[in-house]
């Protein structure tokens, strides 16, 4: 067993930038709330992600603090990482940003529906832990099964071509 | 980019409400959740490992934190999910109760002894703080492909 590592500020803007699924916890007035998302991060300094304005988190994940959350962790090892970003996330309603928003394809949320708001967080606190004896990751995330091969097909055809599950 | 479902490809998502015996299997099914809690006003989100049991989540930490420091009789919320990014499918479950502290001496009362080694915490460093949150509300959702 180790003790936990702090990571620096510029390794937890690296993990966050790998993307994908975090959790954003919120305070409501009958108390905190976690619910996971999926995120793009822009720029180095902040992460986006869609919600829908009636939702919980379209009620009560801006105009006030949301502590937005990642990590891999793997119970086989004991190994892992978090990274936890705090801010008061705003809503973005410029719609140059929107379209340049959607102009990077993400973040789509998986759920589909009229997700239609997009939050922004400009985090003004990031701070991380790792433990355990695993490395970091240093490559972006590679979200393809080990077994399938990975020559023919960009990611984005074999996703398009593949049958569903 | 697809506003009526999931963009890449995939075949539209079936969002389904989970019943609360379902989301209490799926508690026990995992051993990684992240607990929520606010702080000097803030929410704070942090992972840890834990067992649960009839709803009831428990995991240990240490006497000197910022959970030891905030969470003691405090609202606090619990999730746990399995995503696969992959598929762009999964389930997460939320419990929202209140963190009580427990004597780790006695957890023999909590019927915790056969599940102990899983809430042993994987940062060195003495955690005796043994925490439970008791759930008022349990409450899941599976994404899954239609």
């Amino acid at each position: 067993m180790t003790s936990p590592r702090v990571l620096t500020a510029e390794e937890c803007v690296r993990l966050l930038g790998r993307e994908g699924v975090a959790r954003v916890a919120i305070c409501t007035p009958v108390g905190p709330r976690i619910f996971p998302v999926n995120y793009v991060c822009e720029g180095g300094d902040s992460i986006v992600f869609r919600t829908s304005p009636s939702s919980t988190l379209g009620t009560f994940a801006w105009g006030t603090e949301v502590a937005f959350q990642v990590d891999e962790l793997d119970w086989t090892t004991s190994s892992g990482w978090s990274v936890e970003a705090v801010g008061r996330p705003v809503v973005v309603h410029d719609p140059v940003e929107i379209a340049e928003l959607r102009g990077h394809g993400e973040p789509h949320p998986w759920a589909g529906g009229s997700r239609e708001m997009f939050i922004r967080l400009r985090w003004k606190e990031i701070a991380g832990r790792s433990v355990g004896t695993a490395p970091l990751p240093q490559e972006p995330r590679d979200l393809r099964p080990a077994d399938e091969d990975h020559s023919a097909l960009s990611w984005h055809d074999r996703r398009k071509d593949h049958e569903g599950p | 980019m697809s506003d009526t479902g999931p963009g890449n490809g995939w075949p539209p998502r079936r969002l389904e409400e989970l019943a609360r015996a379902e989301c209490v299997r799926l508690l026990g099914s995992k051993s990684v959740g992240r607990v929520a809690f606010v702080a000097e006003g803030s929410p704070v989100v942090l992972p840890v490992n834990y067992v649960s049991s009839d709803g009831m989540v428990y995991f240990r930490t240490s006497t000197h934190n910022v959970m030891a420091a905030h969470l003691l009789d405090a609202a606090a919320a619990f999730q746990v999910d399995d995503v696969d990014e992959f598929m762009e499918s999964g389930w997460s479950v939320l419990v929202q109760g209140w963190a009580e502290f427990l004597d780790p001496e006695v957890e023999t009362e909590y019927g915790l002894e056969r599940l102990a080694h899983r809430i042993e915490p994987w940062a060195a460093g003495a955690r005796y703080l043994l925490v439970r949150i008791k759930p008022e509300r349990i409450s899941g959702r599976r994404l899954e492909p239609r």
